[in-house]
């Protein structure tokens, strides 16, 4: 008869040890900049857009924000509140969160910049994120984006390339416009035990300008941060330009490569390859 | 008896023997550097020099000194040479850039972000052939004769130790204390002063794209500093390839000439090249959107309230 509450205790005591134990790992999000498959090369003119503008990126600065996994109950694991991405400075391309619970995860989501309730002016004291503040004249808070670089043009000319997105304002108006964005991406993540398990999140640049609309650099400009209708453009492109790599791929980089090509194949360009072939020929010259 | 009276003097002697040596307790008073609104919280106090009263006031003293910093970098103007600063009257390679707000310059010091520290710069300027020009064990025994010196040496430090390094670390508290933040402007953000309407039309115009597009560069509204201490090619000269600082605009108006050869000596004359004197080449800034036009077009009542704003951020001098 004595035995069975004891039974029952130590039963409660051993169910209370594998709960109080469950297996936790960790996750190395790596972001990578690729155009069309390939690793961005910085300040190389070897990219063409889809309206075939020849262009080249000196850098991408970007806020990722409320980065978070949902598993396949529909529970979220927030990561990050904040992540600011710098392709000058290796260290920021990779975020490591220890703590994540052992289930499937089927979901990566995050806020593209900053929404209007997180995007307050002075939120970050210290560069490199205050650098990214955006004047409160033009709506306040910080850039989602600064994307430099150089484009030609078809004077064979390099002109600034500043695509810098954010609170979005149309000249001479007062009404301001959130152009953050969320993005899901599906992901296959099983954590079942203590190891670190990398995932990728990979921004492909040319997808900011084509799908659905083609981005001209030669109508947009080179200054776009007083340009809602520009802004508007790029959020729209916006929601085709991530997407993730799973553990499986990092793994296997090859087959990574080939599907990331799969997806966002190309699409052919306005600009005839031996007119880009002609205009870099130019700009050699003149180098 | 006489057994006892050894015994006690053996014990008193004991006593005294053992007694500890008198310890030097003296510690500098911690300074504490104030942050303005909207300055960045990260500085560039290195954990060997932490900042403190005594040293503060001695690098002043150092400082001003007959052979020194002072010479050519005076109070007046923002802590550099102002209008007689040209590059002819230096024999420099460039001019010289304010001594202000430079705790919170964590990206390398001088027009190409040459110098990693601080104390690195002291050491520089006074060995420098075209600046101070000195011997650092000269200017150290000159020093040591002094009994004043090796007073507050001793009250920076806790000995009274005189080294070229401690002169190093003394004068660069003393340029790390030099906060400037309290402009018309800064007066204006608090709701102290009001400015005048071209002043409000100049600081629009500095903050947006479409006006003078001054801000990614000299920062501004969430950038307190007024410059990112980032070094740009804002295309002075065609073809040119050389990147230099960004100065910080707080007190601009005290620190003629302008860039980093003194080509400018009028703020007026640094308006008109961004509104219509910028030379286009390849290596130009990505930052530079209106390279292609030339500048950003200002009119000539624009370029006068653009004037009037930056000469808002002059400061009232300590």
């Amino acid at each position: 008869m004595r035995t069975k509450p004891i039974i029952a205790f130590m039963l409660a005591l051993a169910l209370a040890a594998t709960a109080c134990s469950d297996p936790v790992g960790s996750l190395t999000l790596t972001v990578t900049h690729e155009v069309d498959g390939t690793p961005l090369v910085v300040d190389a003119l070897r990219y063409a857009n889809e309206a075939g503008n020849p262009y080249l990126v000196n850098e991408v600065q970007w806020f990722i924000t409320n980065l978070e996994l949902e598993d396949c109950g529909g529970n979220r694991v927030m990561l990050a509140e904040t992540w600011y991405i710098d392709t000058n400075l290796p260290e920021t391309q990779t975020l490591r969160v220890s703590e994540i619970p052992a289930s499937c995860y089927r979901l990566l989501r995050f806020t593209f910049g900053l929404n209007d309730a997180d995007n307050q002016s002075g939120r970050f004291s210290n560069p490199p994120e205050s650098n990214m503040f955006w004047p409160d004249e033009l709506g306040g808070g910080y850039h989602y984006m600064k994307l430099n670089g150089k484009y030609l043009t078809a004077d064979s000319l390099l002109a600034p390339l500043a695509i810098h997105l954010g609170r979005g304002q149309n000249e001479g108006h007062t009404e301001f416009y959130d152009n953050s964005f969320t993005v899901e991406l599906p992901i296959d993540l099983a954590v079942y035990d203590g190891r670190d398990y990398p995932l990728g999140l990979v921004m492909n640049i040319n997808q900011w300008f084509r799908d659905p609309v083609v981005y001209d650099f030669n109508t947009y400009g080179s200054a776009i941060m007083q340009n809602q209708q520009a802004q508007q453009a790029l959020r729209t492109n916006g929601h085709n330009v991530f997407s993730a790599k799973n553990p499986e791929d990092m793994k296997s980089p090859l087959k990574a490569t080939v599907q990331l090509f799969q997806k966002a194949a190309p699409k052919p360009h306005f600009m005839s390859w031996d007119n880009f072939k002609n205009s870099l020929e130019n700009l050699k010259e003149r180098l | 008896m006489r057994c006892l009276t050894l015994f006690g003097i053996l014990t008193l002697l004991a006593l005294v023997a053992c007694k500890p040596e008198p310890v030097d307790t003296w510690q500098p008073t911690p300074y504490i550097l104030p942050i303005p609104r909207y300055f960045p919280t990260a500085n560039n106090i290195p954990a060997d020099n932490p900042m403190t009263e005594e040293g503060v006031a001695l690098g002043e003293r150092l400082f001003n000194e007959e052979r020194s910093c002072a010479m050519c970098h005076h109070k007046e103007h923002s802590f550099e040479m102002g209008p007689t600063g040209t590059l002819e009257n230096l024999g420099t390679q460039h001019t010289m850039l304010p001594l202000i707000n430079l705790a919170w310059n964590t990206t390398g010091l001088g027009w190409k972000s040459q110098v990693a520290t601080l104390e690195e710069m002291v050491y520089a300027a006074y060995t420098d052939p075209t600046e101070i020009n000195a011997d650092t064990m000269d200017v150290v025994r000159r020093l040591q004769q002094s009994s004043l010196y090796h007073d507050l040496f001793k009250k920076a430090f806790g000995t009274d130790e005189i080294s070229f390094v401690r002169v190093e670390k003394a004068i660069a508290q003393y340029v790390r204390s030099l906060v400037f933040a309290n402009s018309k402007f800064d007066r204006y953000l608090r709701g102290e002063e009001q400015l005048t309407q071209d002043e409000l039309i100049g600081y629009q115009l500095f903050v947006t794209e479409n006006g003078a597009d001054c801000f990614h560069c000299h920062g501004g509204g969430a950038n307190a500093l007024f410059t990112t201490n980032l070094r740009y090619n804002n295309g002075l000269d065609a073809n040119a390839s050389e990147e230099f600082k960004a100065p910080t605009l707080r007190n601009i108006a005290l620190t003629a000439p302008y860039m980093h050869d003194g080509r400018f000596a009028t703020l007026d004359e640094v308006i008109d090249f961004y509104s219509e004197g910028v030379q286009y080449s390849d290596h130009i800034s990505p930052l530079m959107h209106h390279v292609m036009q030339g500048g950003v077009h200002l009119t000539e009542q624009e370029k006068q309230q653009l004037k009037a704003f930056l000469n808002t951020l002059t400061d009232e001098l300590p």
